[in-house]
């Protein structure tokens, strides 16, 4: 299932190196397609989700390490 | 392959002050940009409690983990987690406090995760089916 897309210009180069690995791979090029979509929109997210933790402002919390009995032992 | 990010990782990758906190920030961003990061309801949690015991306001505390919480699949418990923990809890000499990071152990391996990514290793070190990831190690 999917949808038919039609009118997407391709770069002669690019779409011929996907004609060609169709056929040594004997996949159908809609496979192909599909996967590198998918690998391109992956790629995409992970870099937008890294640049936002990457972009936190810091915060100056003490050289003290930070363990389990700070967080679940004592009040406040 | 996943790695379960711990709560010191997310709390030094804030705290400019501690000595491994760009190194903390940029591994994470790494393990988040391959897509191999992954946290814990109860990392979140855990990192709201540390971030006001040191004095961030409530409302800033919760922007920083509506950030992390976006850009890191969080992990729930599923069916077997807590079985896993009791499993884990009798076979094991944990007790108080240590009990919590059986907890997180179990919620990560039940869902499949096999990587721990920690700056408290020695409280990991005996926990059977969850490995100690080093940037050095594995190579991103």
């Amino acid at each position: 299932m999917g949808t038919v897309v039609k009118s997407v210009r391709v770069r002669e180069e690019l779409w011929e190196s996907f004609r060609r690995i169709s056929k040594e791979e004997n996949r159908p090029l809609s496979q192909l397609i599909n996967e590198a979509l998918e690998r391109y929109l992956a790629e995409k997210s992970g870099k937008i989700a890294a640049e936002r933790i990457r972009r936190l402002p810091e915060l100056s919390l003490g050289v003290e390490p930070l363990t389990r009995e700070e967080i679940y032992e004592g009040r406040g | 392959m996943k790695v379960g990010v711990d709560t010191n990782v997310l709390f030094y990758s804030l705290n400019k002050e501690n000595p491994f906190h760009k190194e903390a920030r940029e591994n994470l961003a790494l393990l988040v940009e391959k897509g191999l990061a992954v946290i814990t309801q109860q990392n979140l949690v855990e990192l709201a409690v540390a971030l006001t015991k040191r004095g961030v306001t409530s409302e800033a505390a919760v922007e920083y983990i509506k950030n992390f919480a976006e850009a890191i699949p969080i992990l729930r418990p599923t069916g077997q987690t807590f079985t896993l923990f009791l499993d884990r809890m009798n076979n094991s000499l944990a007790k108080g406090v240590r009990l919590f990071d059986l907890y997180l152990a179990a919620t990560f391996i039940s869902n499949g995760v096999e990587y721990l990514y920690t700056y408290n290793e020695k409280d990991f070190q005996n926990i059977e089916s969850i490995h100690l990831w080093k940037p050095s190690t594995i190579n991103l």
